[in-house]
C-alpha cells in the first residue's frame, strides 16, 4: 500500500512547487499530472472504471462496521469535521484537503484496492446528485447507516466521553474555541446536526435535482468568477476582497470573509441537500453523508484549477511572504492515518499540493480557465446609461441623448476585443414597419458626428419597446483623450420616413427615442 | 496597499435609508455604486454581512431586473452561528453606470419570501477585486 510521505514539506519545497506546476499546467486534458499515482474521476465520466465505485462502498461498509472507539470508524471520521473544520477562512481548501487525502488513504486500504481514488461530483457539469450516489452505502438512509439519533447516541456517547478525556490542551483549546469545550457541550451539539433516516438525504432519486438559486451558485459563469480571483486570500478586513480561498482569519476556527468558491458552490451545494428539509449535508455533520467527499473533491480540483491557472499567469499560488508562514504553520490536530493513528503532518503548509497525496484529477468545468502560454488581458465588459434629451423623431428630426462613459472603456485594448456599441430603444406601434433611422455619434456634443450604422424597423409587427444594437465608430474617441467622454447619440429618420402619426401633426402616444445605453467589453 | 477602493456601504438598516419596496415587502432594495471605474482587469464583488438567519433560510440576491446574482446559505455549527460575510461575484453586464440595482429576499422554507431585517442582513458592500 502506497503511504503518503507529507512529513517533510518545508516552506522552502512549497516555494520550489511553483516551478513543477508550471510544467504541469499546460497538460493535455487526458494526461495525469507529473508524478500522480492516482485519479480522481468525475463521477458520471465514461471513462471512470467501475471499480472505483465499488470500492468506495466496499470501504464505507468496513468503516461502518468498525467500533465506535476506533478512529476509522465512519461516524467517528465524520466528528473530525466538527472539531475540527475551517470556514470562512484561508484554512478552508487546505484542511478540507488533508481531511479527504487521510480518509482516502484509509478507504484504499479498507477496500482492498491499492489504486483508489475518491470520485469528485462536477456539480457544474450535472447539477444534480449523481444517480449513482443512492446505490446502497452511497446513500446515508441506506440500512448500513445507524436510522436515529437514540441509536447514535446510545453506541457513542461512551466514546465522546472516553475521546475528550483523551484530548490534549491543543485538541481543548481547539474545541473551547469552537464553543465544545467538554463532552457534555458535544453531546448536545449532536441532536441538532444528526438527521433521522429517512431523512439523513434530502434529495432522493426522484428528487435529485439542485434548487434554482444553487445552480446559479454552480453556473459556470460563477465558477469563472471564483477562479478569476488573482488573490489567494484577502487581508479579512471589512472592505477587502475575500480572495480565492477565503480570508485571512487568527486561527482556524475563526470567521472572516468567505471568497465566491466557498460562499456560493460550497454553502449552496450544502443547503441545497437537504431539498428544503434537514439533511446531514446541511450541517456540520455532513460527512456522514458520502457525497460529502464528492462535493470537496470538486473544490479541490477547482483549487488545482486555479493553481495551475495563476502558475501560467506568472502569479503566486499561495500566500506571500510572513502570510506564508502564518497560513503553513496552522496546527491540524485532529487527523488520524489508515493505522488509526495521529498524523505527524499537522501543518496546513504540508497539504499546500495536490500531490501530497499523489493524485490528480479528470478534466472538470473551469478547466478552460487554465490559459495557454502568452500574456492575458482581462475583459470588463461594462454598461452606461444615457439622458434622452429629445424624445420625438419628426420628418426631419433627429432624437436621442447623451452618454457618459470614461475614454478608457472606448478604446481598444486588444485585437480581439469585443464590440463596444450603442444600445437604442424605440418605442414602436404597429405603424412603424419599414421605418429606416441612421444612428449618429458625435464624441462631444457639437462636435460632427460620425455614423454608426442604421435601423431599420421590419419582420413581424411591432408594439412597444424595441431595443437595437449598433456598433460604435472605431474612432471613437481621438487617441489620447483622457477622462469621460459624452457621446451625443442622435437617430435621425432616413428618406420617406415619417411616423404618419407625427406627419399628421398628431401628438405622439410615446416617446420614440425610450433609452440609450453605450455596453463595452 | 488595501486594495478596495469603492465602497457604497449601504448599511440601510443603520442609518434609516432602507429603500422602499414593493411586492409587498418581499424584497430589500440597494443602490450600490462603485467610486470609481475598475482598471487593469479589476472585477466588481458584493460582499454581504448576515447575521444570524432562521433554521433553514437563506437569502437570494438579484439585481433589480430580476437577474440571479447567488444566495446565502449558512453553514455553522448550530446554536453558535454569529452571522457571516460572503462574497457573490457580480457579472460586469449586472451594472449600468457602474450602479448595482441589488434587491435582496429571504426565503424560508414554508413561508412567503419577505425583506431580510435589519439583524439578518446587516450590511452590502461592493468591492474591488485586484486585478492581474
Amino acid at each position: 500500500m502506497m503511504q503518503a510521505d507529507v512529513s517533510s514539506l518545508t516552506r522552502r519545497r512549497l516555494l520550489g512547487a511553483g516551478a513543477a506546476l508550471a510544467a504541469t499546467a499546460m497538460l493535455p486534458s487526458g494526461a495525469r499530472a507529473q508524478g500522480a499515482q492516482f485519479r480522481r474521476w468525475e463521477i458520471t465520466d465514461p471513462a471512470m472504471p467501475p471499480r472505483v465505485l465499488a470500492s468506495y462502498k466496499t470501504g464505507i461498509s468496513k468503516m461502518l462496521a468498525l467500533p465506535p472507539t476506533d478512529p476509522r470508524n465512519w461516524y467517528r471520521n465524520a466528528m473530525v469535521h466538527l472539531f475540527d473544520c475551517p470556514h470562512g477562512n484561508w484554512w478552508f481548501l487546505v484542511w478540507h484537503r488533508a481531511y479527504l487525502g487521510w480518509l482516502e488513504t484509509t478507504l484504499r486500504d479498507l477496500s482492498g484496492d491499492p489504486d483508489f481514488a475518491l470520485p469528485y461530483w462536477d456539480w457544474t457539469k450535472t447539477p444534480s446528485v449523481p444517480q449513482a450516489m443512492f446505490d446502497g452505502v452511497l446513500d446515508p438512509n441506506n440500512s448500513g447507516f445507524i436510522p436515529t439519533f437514540d441509536e447514535f447516541s446510545a453506541q457513542f456517547r461512551p466514546v465522546v466521553t472516553t475521546l475528550y478525556a483523551s484530548f490534549s490542551q491543543d485538541q481543548l483549546g481547539v474545541l473551547n474555541d469552537r464553543g465544545i469545550a467538554t463532552a457534555d457541550d458535544f453531546m448536545n451539539l449532536l441532536p441538532q446536526v444528526f438527521f433521522d433516516q429517512p431523512s439523513a438525504r434530502g434529495l432522493t432519486a426522484t428528487n435529485p435535482d439542485l434548487d434554482s438559486d444553487t445552480r446559479v451558485a454552480v453556473s459556470l459563469p460563477t465558477i469563472r468568477s471564483s477562479l478569476r480571483t488573482t488573490q489567494f486570500a484577502g487581508d479579512g478586513g471589512p472592505n477587502d476582497p475575500a480572495g480565492f480561498a477565503s480570508a485571512k482569519a487568527p486561527n482556524h476556527s475563526a470567521g472572516s470573509t468567505k471568497g465566491i468558491l466557498e460562499s456560493q458552490p460550497h454553502d449552496n451545494v450544502h443547503g441545497a441537500m437537504g431539498g428544503g428539509g434537514g439533511a446531514f449535508m446541511v450541517q456540520f455533520y455532513s460527512p456522514v453523508d458520502p457525497i460529502f467527499f464528492l462535493h470537496h473533491g470538486n473544490l479541490d480540483r477547482l483549487w488545482d484549477v486555479w493553481t495551475r491557472r495563476q502558475t501560467a499567469l506568472g502569479r503566486p499560488t499561495l500566500p506571500q511572504g510572513p502570510d506564508l508562514d502564518a497560513w503553513s504553520n496552522e496546527q491540524f490536530r485532529f487527523f488520524s492515518n489508515a493505522q488509526s493513528q495521529p498524523v505527524t503532518q499537522t501543518n496546513a503548509g504540508s497539504y499546500a499540493l495536490p500531490s501530497v497525496f499523489g493524485y490528480d484529477y479528470s478534466p472538470g468545468s473551469g478547466e478552460d480557465q487554465v490559459p495557454a502560454a502568452g500574456p492575458v488581458i482581462a475583459s470588463n465588459p461594462q454598461v452606461f446609461s444615457g439622458a434622452v434629451l429629445s424624445e420625438r423623431v419628426g420628418s426631419s428630426r433627429a432624437a436621442g441623448g447623451t452618454v457618459r462613459v470614461p475614454a478608457s472603456a472606448l478604446q481598444a485594448a486588444r485585437a480581439d476585443a469585443g464590440p463596444r456599441v450603442a444600445e437604442i430603444t424605440l418605442n414602436l406601434t404597429h405603424e412603424d414597419l419599414g421605418r429606416r433611422f441612421r444612428v449618429l455619434v458625435s464624441p462631444t456634443p457639437g462636435v460632427a458626428p460620425l455614423a454608426a450604422g442604421a435601423i431599420t424597423i421590419f419582420g413581424h409587427p411591432h408594439h412597444g419597446p424595441v431595443t437595437f444594437t449598433v456598433p460604435l465608430p472605431n474612432n471613437l474617441p481621438a487617441a489620447g483623450t483622457t477622462g469621460e467622454v459624452s457621446l451625443d447619440i442622435r437617430v435621425v429618420p432616413i428618406g420617406n420616413s415619417v411616423r404618419p402619426a407625427l406627419a399628421a401633426g398628431a401628438a405622439p402616444t410615446a416617446p420614440l427615442v425610450s433609452g440609450i445605453k453605450v455596453r463595452t467589453d | 496597499m488595501k486594495r478596495i477602493l469603492s465602497t457604497a456601504l449601504l448599511l440601510a438598516g443603520l442609518n434609516g435609508c432602507w429603500t422602499s419596496m414593493s411586492l409587498a415587502q418581499q424584497a430589500k432594495s440597494f443602490d450600490l455604486s462603485a467610486s470609481r471605474q475598475p482598471s487593469n482587469g479589476e472585477t466588481i464583488e458584493l460582499q454581504i454581512v448576515t447575521g444570524p438567519l432562521p433554521p433553514g433560510a437563506k437569502v437570494v440576491a438579484m439585481t433589480a431586473q430580476g437577474q440571479a446574482l447567488g444566495a446565502i446559505v449558512p453553514y455553522a455549527l448550530p446554536g453558535r452561528d454569529k452571522g457571516s460575510t460572503v462574497t457573490i461575484a457580480v457579472p460586469p453586464t449586472a451594472l449600468v453606470d457602474q450602479h448595482l440595482h441589488l434587491q435582496l429576499q429571504l426565503v424560508e422554507p414554508g413561508k412567503p419570501p419577505r425583506a431580510p431585517d435589519k439583524d439578518e442582513v446587516r450590511g452590502v458592500n461592493l468591492v474591488l477585486s485586484p486585478g492581474p
